[in-house]
């Protein structure tokens, strides 16, 4: 899904990194609840938590960064993919952000970061979660001091 | 010779193995020669015995010789023989019986003789009666008949008999003499000789084992001398050393007494001072109890401050809890317009307005999480600055008590310290009499070192001496050594 040029992005931070997500994918945020892990799942993934009646699995940024969590999770970010929702777990959410379209081109995607390996577990998966993870972005420092300098004069 | 006997044992063995040598030759010789006496008394008895035998038959012939002058004279003076022969035949017969009184045979013979004699001066007397009444032809017809021959024959025979037999134990002692003086020389010159073989034996051994052991024990004198005058010499230099020592001793001892003296004179001060301290300490009693008063008044204000400062301490986590209300109320604020913006921007641009309102509620959110972090940090320092005051009041309370534990061990000090001054005013006089006692006591060891020290110049003089006998019993040692072995050993 494209996102709209004029659409706002939900900017997360995780890791002291900050992320981006397109809200036309986002559903809502919350407090993380306890996730039960289950057989098999692979490393990026917490478990299955319970989210509206629903058993959403939970997917972490950080592990999906390649890195180690020491911290639990601040948040979950529901995000709908299709008709299913999937969860992903960061340390907070800062807010709703626009960001220029012209510079949108130059942010690196999410995954760029993520291993081979795991964007090849994502893929086999869940297609349609690699498209949503892929249409995210990680924003570089500078990017993001801009952005909170233009937040700040607003 | 056995080696462990002493030279004294050794020679008193060798004189009585010396001696009874000599009395069993003596006694040899002494058998020897009382055998030869007794050989020489039988021989002499045995020509007694011949000669009265001899005599006996002699005597029986003047008889018969007188009988027959007179009977053919008739002249008395012819009977003289005959007379004589009366008084000493008989005597002979006894002195033969007592001579031959251990021979039977010789006795038998002086039984058979004797019965002749007496017929035979029968004969001869009958004969001379005849004679005498003149009746001579008679007496020569008896003459004729042999009777009076027959009877001199006979004891002719016996006399014989006993000639031979004693003539024969004559032989047989006469041997036996021999024999026995052979003996007794043999005995006599072979006794002397192994007495003299053994008394050279015993003095070649007697000498060697004197030259040996006395060469030993003069070697042990000798050495024995170096050593004494090595360790007289020592002795003397140790005396010396000691002379010295006891100089420096008394010395020492003086200056003890002079010290001694210092001492006694110091304990007096401190008896002194020590009562002066003894009031000093008593008005720190009553001080230390005026300071305990204060204390414990302080310790009234700290507990009060401690129970205020709890309350502070409670109030502050009272608003703590409230705090958190906030905090929570702002954390779930900001999620619910996070989300309404969400839902605000998924509404088209109807929801643009809603959107805008709903970030300003994040952000007053957001403002409040941050006022409400501020206002929890203050929280948090004033919770430890009353933390910080409740613990140093305790611990100011814990001073307090501290010091009136403090205070009462000073007044328990005061008073143990009036106490020890008290024991230690009587210890100082007590000191101070010691002392004293103790200056007299090494005023007597000072004088008894004096002693000691002339004793010991004494001692050494007498080391002197020793030295100089020593030097003597060596010399003496060479002398004897050179008694006992020649010059050139």
């Amino acid at each position: 899904m494209i996102n709209p040029p004029s659409t706002p992005w939900l900017i997360c931070q995780n890791n002291h990194n900050e992320y981006a997500f397109a809200l036309c994918d986002v559903i809502e945020t919350m407090r993380p609840l306890a996730p039960h892990p289950f057989a098999g799942m692979p490393g990026f993934v917490l478990g299955v938590a319970t989210l509206r009646g629903q058993a959403v699995p939970v997917v972490d940024m950080t592990a999906l960064m390649g890195a180690s969590r020491t911290a639990p999770p601040g948040r979950y970010v529901t995000l709908r993919i299709g008709a299913r929702v999937v969860a992903v777990a960061v340390d907070s959410v800062i807010g709703l952000r626009r960001l220029d379209p012209a510079a949108q081109t130059d942010l690196p995607p999410l995954l760029s970061e993520a291993a081979a390996h795991t964007v090849s577990a994502i893929a086999a998966l869940d297609s349609g979660l690699l498209l949503v993870l892929q249409s995210a972005h990680l924003i570089p420092q500078a990017v993001w001091q801009a952005l909170e300098t233009q937040e700040l004069a607003q | 010779m056995n080696a462990n006997w002493t030279f004294g044992r050794k020679i008193a063995a060798s004189f009585v193995i010396s001696s009874v040598l000599l009395i069993a030759i003596g006694v040899i010789a002494f058998q020897s020669i009382d055998q030869l006496i007794d050989a020489s008394y039988r021989v002499t008895h045995t020509h007694q015995v011949l000669e009265k035998a001899a005599s006996l038959l002699g005597a029986m012939k003047d008889a018969e010789t007188g009988q027959r002058g007179y009977i053919i004279t008739g002249n008395e003076s012819y009977l003289e023989p005959y007379q004589g022969a009366l008084l000493e035949a008989p005597r002979l017969l006894k002195d033969l019986r007592n001579l031959t009184s251990d021979n039977d045979q010789e006795q038998k013979r002086i039984d058979l003789a004797e019965p002749l004699v007496t017929a035979k001066l029968a004969e001869l007397k009958h004969t001379i009666d005849l004679r005498r009444a003149g009746r001579g032809d008679e007496a020569l017809a008896l003459i004729g008949a042999g009777t009076g021959k027959k009877y001199m024959d006979d004891l002719r025979v016996i006399v014989h008999d006993m000639d031979d037999t004693e003539r024969g134990l004559l032989k047989q002692r006469a041997v036996e003499s021999e024999m026995t003086s052979i003996r007794a020389k043999n005995v006599i010159l072979y006794g002397t000789l192994v007495s003299l073989a053994f008394v050279i034996a015993v003095g070649v051994l007697l000498t060697r084992a004197l030259n040996q052991q006395v060469g030993t024990a003069v070697g042990h004198v000798q050495s024995s001398s170096a050593e004494l005058q090595a360790a007289a010499n020592q002795q003397a230099s140790g005396a010396k050393e000691q002379v010295n020592a006891m100089t420096e001793i008394t010395t020492t001892i003086s200056e003890l007494v002079a010290t001694s003296r210092q001492i006694a004179e110091s304990a007096q001060r401190v008896a002194h001072i020590a009562e002066q301290t003894a009031l000093a300490a008593q008005n720190g009693d009553g001080t230390v109890e005026k300071g305990q008063d204060a204390i414990a008044a302080i310790r009234r204000q700290v507990d009060l401050v401690v129970n205020h400062m709890l309350d502070l301490g409670r109030k502050s986590q009272e608003i703590g809890a409230v705090l958190d209300i906030v905090a929570e109320l702002a954390e779930q604020t900001n999620i619910l317009a996070i989300n309404a913006t969400i839902e605000a921007s998924g509404a088209g641009e109807a929801g643009r307005r809603f959107a805008v309102v709903a970030d300003e509620i994040r952000k007053l959110a957001d403002r409040v999480a941050v006022s409400t972090k501020s206002i929890r940090s203050q929280i948090d320092e004033v919770r430890g600055a009353v933390n910080t005051t409740v613990m140093a009041t305790e611990s100011g309370a814990k001073a307090v008590e501290a010091g009136a534990r403090q205070f009462n061990e000073v007044a328990a000090s005061f008073r143990q310290i009036t106490h020890l001054v008290a024991t230690t005013t009587d210890a100082a006089r007590e000191i101070e009499l010691s002392t004293k006692q103790q200056a007299s006591a090494a005023e007597q060891v000072r004088i008894a070192v004096t002693d000691v020290a002339q004793a010991t110049r004494e001692t050494e003089a007498s080391t002197s001496q020793t030295l100089q006998t020593a030097s003597q019993l060596a010399g003496l040692s060479q002398d004897l050594r050179r008694l006992i072995q020649p010059l050139s050993a």
